[in-house]
């Protein structure tokens, strides 16, 4: 079985489900690295983010998150592993009836114990990092706009300041504002945070395009890694065709 | 390589159908039996979501509880009185077998399956469709415990109270026209009311409910899961209704066949 990368934060060799015809590139993520994950509508790309945050079991391959095996790993280590991550489904993550104060408290009130006061005053203060009025707080998620809803389920993935943060959410760049995403570059920067983004319009206009690396995925493996340059002369047409889409 | 996926997605819980029900209702009362490693987090969720939900199911109830029970009581003594069956001893065994045994804690169970249990499944299923259950296991927080168990100890002290609100409700009705026919005073009605009423018999009842509350709640949870969307929502939610609706009424069955078999 091959060891994982010791610096590395995910590792993936093979892919989610059984292989079939293609062979698979191996894919290693390492701190302030950025990763776009592309392929053809139902190829596998949210299933690869699922599968990543350690949501469901991967049939095949060999995966390893910050060094443990996932397929080995005890339900109580996952929960503590899944706290050094940010994950951003689809959908925003929140609790449709809760308020944003309490859909962003709980990972705190829930393990730490900390009380109300210092709560507000933490969220407050992250609110106001974000650029975000404070106001918003209170307010139910289900009253929040989509935009709003999405602010919200970006900065609750960011929150706990991941090591390794995965986005699977076409709507992110074409619904943050530019406060949001200057706010939201430098905090990555800052904490030297690992991106995992799916692909999407827009997406190469708000992350630096030199520093992007591309995975694409078919049928459940991923089927080619690299700079976006390197994959534009791949042999297989479907590579190429994808890194091309989105810019 | 559909099916694949499928397989693949599924794996979220570990298990599914039937057993991924068992694993529901076993893990989430097993997590009872650790209360004391439990952190003051844990339980601060536990105690506010129980008191939402007893708030929900039972104070928000007890008018609509009451005002049943009283009906009750009028339409089953009703028949009697004017049949010319007006012995209080008579009449209070009546309401002991029919009342107090069968109808109102089944009917208790009805309205909280309406009320509280169709909104715990809709509740439930919202979250699912937005992906808050997958967002409550990335930050390390199992959604049986958050979700589940407060549900379930919610509701089933919710039953006990409403049974109780219901069948005082069900004596005064009675009582009332006993009253104005018999002429015989409220007090002695209730005295005739709680005679037969043993620590047997309340254990039973008790029993009774805290069977219907576990089940309401666990199974309306259960289907809330089920739904990713809305269109699954809509079909889990009358199936969640009769499936609750229809263990209740085994669960009667077989109290009765216990009293009484």
């Amino acid at each position: 079985m091959a060891q994982a990368s010791p610096k590395s934060l995910f590792d993936m060799v093979g892919g989610v489900l059984p292989m079939e015809e293609s062979s698979p590139s191996n894919l290693t993520v390492l701190p302030g690295e950025i990763w776009v994950v592309t392929g053809p509508a139902g190829s596998g790309k949210s299933t690869l983010f699922k599968v990543m945050a350690g949501l469901i079991q991967s049939l095949d391959g060999e995966l390893h998150l910050f060094g443990h095996d996932l397929r080995q790993i005890s339900p109580r280590r996952l929960l503590r592993l899944r706290r050094r991550l940010g994950v951003m489904l689809e959908k925003d993550g929140l609790v449709p009836s809760w308020t944003v104060h309490e859909c962003l408290e709980l990972p705190w009130r829930y393990h730490q114990g900390l009380p109300t006061q210092t709560l507000d005053a933490r969220l407050i203060g992250i609110m106001e990092q974000y650029g975000e009025e404070p106001e918003l707080l209170g307010r139910v998620v289900a009253t929040l706009t989509l935009e709003q809803q999405i602010r919200m389920g970006l900065l609750r993935a960011m929150q706990m300041e991941p090591e390794l943060l995965l986005i699977d959410n076409d709507l992110v760049c074409s619904l943050l504002p530019g406060y949001f995403q200057v706010s939201f570059a430098r905090r990555l920067q800052e904490h030297q945070c690992a991106l995992v983004v799916r692909a999407m319009p827009g997406i190469y206009a708000i992350l630096p395009k030199e520093a992007v690396q591309v995975a694409v995925v078919w049928k459940g493996t991923i089927v080619a890694t690299g700079t976006r340059e390197t994959l534009r002369r791949h042999a297989d047409p479907l590579v190429r065709k994808h890194v091309e889409r989105f810019g | 390589m559909g099916k694949e996926h499928k397989r693949a997605r599924m794996n979220r819980f570990p298990h599914q159908g039937a057993s991924h029900y068992l694993y529901l209702v076993g893990n989430t009362l097993l997590s009872v039996l650790t209360w004391t490693a439990w952190s003051a987090g844990r339980r601060h969720y536990l105690v506010t979501h129980t008191t939402q939900q007893v708030y929900f199911t039972a104070l928000q109830s007890f008018k609509l509880a009451f005002f049943i029970g009283l009906a009750l009581g009028l339409l089953v003594v009703l028949p009697f009185s004017s049949l010319g069956f007006t012995d209080l001893h008579m009449l209070t065994m009546l309401m002991q077998k029919v009342l107090f045994h069968q109808l109102v804690p089944f009917i208790t169970a009805i309205v909280v399956i309406g009320r509280s249990g169709t909104s715990i499944t809709a509740e439930i299923a919202s979250m699912q469709s937005q992906q808050a259950i997958e967002g409550l296991l990335i930050v390390g927080v199992d959604p049986h415990q958050l979700l589940v168990l407060p549900r379930v100890l919610g509701v089933t002290i919710s039953m006990l109270l409403l049974a109780v609100w219901m069948m005082a409700g069900a004596i005064f009705g009675s009582g009332v026209l006993v009253v104005l026919v018999d002429g015989v005073s409220l007090s002695q009605v209730w005295r005739a009311s709680a005679a037969p009423i043993t620590v047997v018999e309340l254990f039973m009842a008790a029993l009774m409910m805290v069977w219907f509350g576990i089940s309401i709640a666990t199974i309306h949870c259960y289907y809330g899961f089920l739904s990713r969307n809305a269109v699954e929502t809509s079909r889990n939610l009358p199936r969640a209704f009769v499936r609750s609706f229809l263990t209740c009424l085994l669960v009667i069955v077989l109290f009765s066949w216990v009293r009484y078999g």
